[in-house]
């Protein structure tokens, strides 16, 4: 046993059972890029999931693989976590970078946790943040035991489980699920594990975390990322073909598809560029799969001239567009809720799409099996606007069967005998409801032209004033009724009030965190969240908002390019505006602080 | 259900509008003549056009046809073929369309080696444009957008075929429509990414490659009975052979295994209507607690 644990302050570790006001706590766990600091933090998530709590992870890394600093946030509960909140109670600084960057998200109950044989932290660094500060001897227990340095992630998750209170029992079998994959590696892993619970035990190893709802032990409960979400989604609503060129955040789905195409029998796709991506999954549609693509911005801005292909052959078609900052290359690996105005306005001419922002997991593998269903019914393009957040964070999710009414529509397909039926087929014809049948390239009597240029009901260029009308009619006319097909408004949050959020996609989970906390110190207040913004569910919206004395619109944007859309609708005077635009996601914190300084 | 197709089905109703003399005529006829001689019926045909005169054609042959964008259709084409294998899927594009704006998706579906047909509508000139420059374009030729005569080298789509690893390249001209419909029908019957090239001169913007210019030129390789359309290294050496003599007929053929066998998925598009959603629960358990 080597008795090289000290701690450089002598107060006790604080008790990190959850009560009061903290009904959440989050541990950091930073280091060097490219070092597995991701699968600690999904280790130390599943500890804590298997110990029943709910968990959130999102991690912060560079866009490049190896050196430079990444950041594994992680905050779990009892009860949901909506966000991963940016109070750090446990800091796992693997890196010195780790407490250099994050230092102003501690406080005085906070413990950090860092082997001094790594890095030194100075005297004047520690004296400004009086939180407890551990040294852990992750360097000596290598050394001493002759162990791979790969095991040192693991000496330093297994000395932050124990700060919690987590058994050995449960730590071992986080490792296991974790590290089950690379079984060359889990051996020598559990024998960190085991020796650093024995090292440590005299100063951590009295602790118990107790977990006073026993219920999240009783649920099925998934611990999963958005795009696992996304991608269960679409593999649910019997996607047919999947195209990309891997561009983060959405490159996760790319392999996730991958990973489950030969299972599920569907075609995915790595193409030479996003351009010809679109254009194959309309060509795939066209042909009767029911087809997606993935992309970020950037990729987004090269299938702009293809989605007006979709729409001008009316081919259904999912857009996965998962932003992040740009402009241009941008923060490939950070997130932004900005390609909100770019989706709704991107074209040439005029066409109607429908844009979907699932805000939360759960709505993301609900709203992308929804989308195929509206691209179908309707004969459209239908994106799904997630964000690096949303998609590349885990959460934890509870999912039940799905309701025997849950149905794929695949809208007006023609089979064999109604085609045997029809003479002089008109792909495009003119109806009341403006949408026409299809037929598939191999039904006999279904022949026709699906045409990129203005044409008649054949399919046939047409470039008369007359049919140009009618056609432009056609197209808006399909989506009249859209809104009875998508949900109902999100609202959450007090009823009598006169404050209220605002947020659309991902942005959600930190305003219901917000909201929890002001409630706690009788600030009530309303959320409404939107799920979707074309079409944007207008009288739904007014009705709420038209009360209300005080409007607080979050965006992670720069120029508020919901409040843009919103600005027509409702009294300015009454909107206070919080966006951010840093690559950052919001945190609950930062809402409290506007909303308790705005009020 | 069967039916039975006659030469004239392959036509709809809409007028040619094509210059009179184009070379597209041709192609159109003899693409035609082929499918119906080779008995592949119409509804299981899908031909994709690009933009450009060529594209145009979309409205006049009545098989299922999509007009997609620009230098887009071979990934339309790939789409399609990758959700139905049963489909004889054609591509028809300028040489604009396919050197220009699409030559990376052309080099992608030589390496893919689905099968798909592409006939490439090659009048080295920008048509429907009314005449610009097209990387196919002899140096020297003056045109619109090169007044004093083009200085890029042009692109040379054989070579790049068969370098890229198309397993079927040949050349026809629309100057020689017996031997082009024969061409066709040796593309069609194909199994892999057949291309052929066809030399069509555009009677009203192209004054230098006229119809007169490419039959003082033409040749058959095919007539030189020791060619072998096998052979690697012959078949580039030849396809760098543009002048005075301008080689035609199938310059390399090779059998490699095609892009969707290897891939040996059947989404069975028309029969896979189903409208239960699919149990996921097996994708989830990985991620249960
Ligand atoms: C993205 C895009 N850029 C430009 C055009 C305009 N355009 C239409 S056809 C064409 C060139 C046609 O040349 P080619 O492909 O050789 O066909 P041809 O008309 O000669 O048969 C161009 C540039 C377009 N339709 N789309
Ligand atoms: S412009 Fe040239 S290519 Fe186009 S139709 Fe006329 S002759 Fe044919
Ligand atoms: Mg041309």
């Amino acid at each position: 046993m080597i008795n090289l644990f000290k701690t450089l302050r002598t107060k006790s570790i604080p008790d990190f059972n959850l009560s009061g006001h903290s009904l959440c706590r989050t541990i950091l766990i930073g280091g060097e890029a490219g070092q597995g600091i991701k699968s600690a933090g999904l280790i130390v998530s599943h500890a804590l999931l298997l110990a029943g709590f709910n968990v959130k992870l999102y991690d912060e890394y560079p866009s490049l693989i190896r050196g430079g600093h990444t950041d594994v946030l992680i905050t779990f509960s009892e009860f949901p976590v909506y966000a991963p909140n940016s109070e750090v109670d446990v800091m796992v600084c693997i890196d010195h970078k780790t407490f250099i960057n994050r230092k102003q998200d501690l406080n005085l109950n906070s413990i950090i946790l860092y082997d001094e044989n790594e890095f030194r932290l100075d005297n004047n660094e520690t004296n400004v943040y009086p939180c407890e500060i551990f040294t852990i001897p992750v360097n000596k227990i290598i050394k001493t035991y002759k162990l791979p340095a790969y095991t040192k992630n693991t000496i330093y998750l297994c000395a932050c489980l124990m700060t919690l209170g987590i058994d050995i029992d449960t730590t071992k079998q986080a490792i296991t699920k974790v590290l089950q994959k690379k079984p060359d590696k889990l051996n020598l892993n559990i024998q960190a594990c085991e020796l650093t619970y024995q090292n440590l035990n005299d100063i951590f190893g009295i602790r118990q975390i107790k977990v006073t709802n026993q219920n999240n032990l009783k649920k099925k409960r998934f611990f999963l990322s958005g795009n696992e979400c996304a991608g269960s989604g679409a593999i649910e609503a019997r996607m047919g073909f999947y195209a990309a060129y891997p561009m983060t955040p959405a490159s996760s789905l790319l392999d996730f598809m991958f990973k489950h195409y030969r299972t599920y029998n569907f075609i995915v796709k790595q193409t030479e560029d996003e351009i010809a991506a679109i254009n194959m999954a309309i060509g795939a549609a066209f042909a009767g799969a029911r087809s997606m693509v993935g992309t970020s911005g950037g990729g987004f801005s090269l299938m702009v001239e293809g989605l007006g292909l979709a729409a001008m052959t009316e081919t259904p078609l999912v857009i996965f567009l998962a932003q992040r900052p740009g402009p241009s290359t941008g923060m490939p690996t950070w997130t932004a809720q900005s390609d909100l105005l770019f989706v709704l306005n991107a074209s040439q001419d005029e066409f109607p799409r429908v844009v979907l922002t699932p805000t939360d997991h759960e709505e993301l593998r609900e709203m992308t099996f929804l989308a195929f269903n509206i691209a179908e019914k309707y004969q459209i393009p239908v994106f799904i606007l997630s964000d690096k957040y949303l998609s590349e964070s885990y959460t934890t999710i509870t999912y039940q069967d799905p309701n025997p009414s849950k149905k794929i529509d695949r809208g007006l397909l023609l089979n064999a005998s109604a085609l045997a039926r029809i003479e002089n087929f008109k792909r495009y014809e003119f109806t009341n409801s403006g949408i026409s049948a299809r037929s598939l390239p191999g039904q006999i009597n279904g022949i026709h032209l699906a045409n990129s240029d203005e044409s008649d009901e054949y399919g046939y260029s047409n470039e008369t004033s007359e049919i140009r009308r009618l056609k432009m009619q056609k197209r808006f006319k399909k989506v009249e009724n859209v809104s009875s097909d998508l949900p109902g408004l999100n609202v959450y949050g007090a009823h009598k009030t006169k404050y209220c959020i605002v947020t659309w996609g991902s942005s959600k989970g930190s305003a219901l965190e917000a909201i929890r906390r002001l409630q706690m110190m009788n600030k009530y207040i309303k959320l409404v969240a939107l799920n979707y913004v074309e079409p944007l569910p207008e009288k739904d919206l007014i009705s709420i908002l038209k009360p209300m004395k005080k409007i607080f619109l979050i965006e992670n944007n720069y120029t508020g390019q919901l409040y843009n859309i919103l600005r027509h609708l409702i009294d300015t005077s009454l909107v206070v505006r919080f966006n951010k635009y840093d690559g950052r996601p919001i945190f609950p914190k930062e809402i409290v602080d506007f909303i308790l300084t705005s009020i | 259900m069967k039916k039975i197709y006659q030469r004239d089905d392959y036509n709809t109703n809409q007028k040619c509008t094509w210059c009179p003399g184009c070379g597209n005529f041709a192609i159109w006829y003899m693409l035609k003549q082929a499918l119906f001689e080779l008995k592949i019926n119409p509804h299981n045909v899908v031909i994709v056009y690009g933009v450009g005169c060529s594209g145009n054609g979309a409205n006049f042959t009545d098989v299922y046809s999509f007009h997609g964008l620009h230098g887009r259709a071979l990934p339309v084409a790939q789409g399609i073929k990758l959700v139905n294998k049963n489909l004889k899927v054609i591509v028809m594009a300028g040489d604009g369309d396919s050197m220009g704006i699409g030559i990376g998706h052309f080099i992608h579906a030589c390496r893919r080696n689905m099968d798909i047909t592409l006939i490439m509508h090659d009048n080295q000139i920008y048509g429907l444009t009314t005449g610009q420059l097209s990387p196919r374009s002899d140096l020297g030729m003056i045109t619109k957008t090169s007044p004093t005569g083009n200085f890029e080298t042009p692109v040379n789509p054989i070579s790049l075929a068969i370098s890229s690893g198309a397993t079927f390249v040949a050349r026809g001209f629309s100057g020689h429509p017996r031997p082009l419909k024969e061409i066709f029908k040796a593309a069609l019957i194909h199994k892999g990414f057949s291309f052929v090239d066809v030399l069509q001169p555009c009677v009203t913007f192209n004054k230098l490659n006229t119809y007169a210019w490419y039959n003082a030129r033409a040749y058959y390789l095919q007539d030189d009975s020791t060619y072998d359309v096998h052979d690697f290294n012959k078949a580039l050496s030849v396809s760098f052979i543009w002048g005075q003599r301008i080689p035609l007929g199938i310059f390399y053929k090779n059998y490699a295994p095609t892009y969707e066998d290897s891939l040996n998925i059947d989404i069975n598009v028309l029969q896979t209507m189903d409208s239960s959603p699919q149990d996921i629960s097996e994708i989830l358990k990985e991620y249960e607690v």
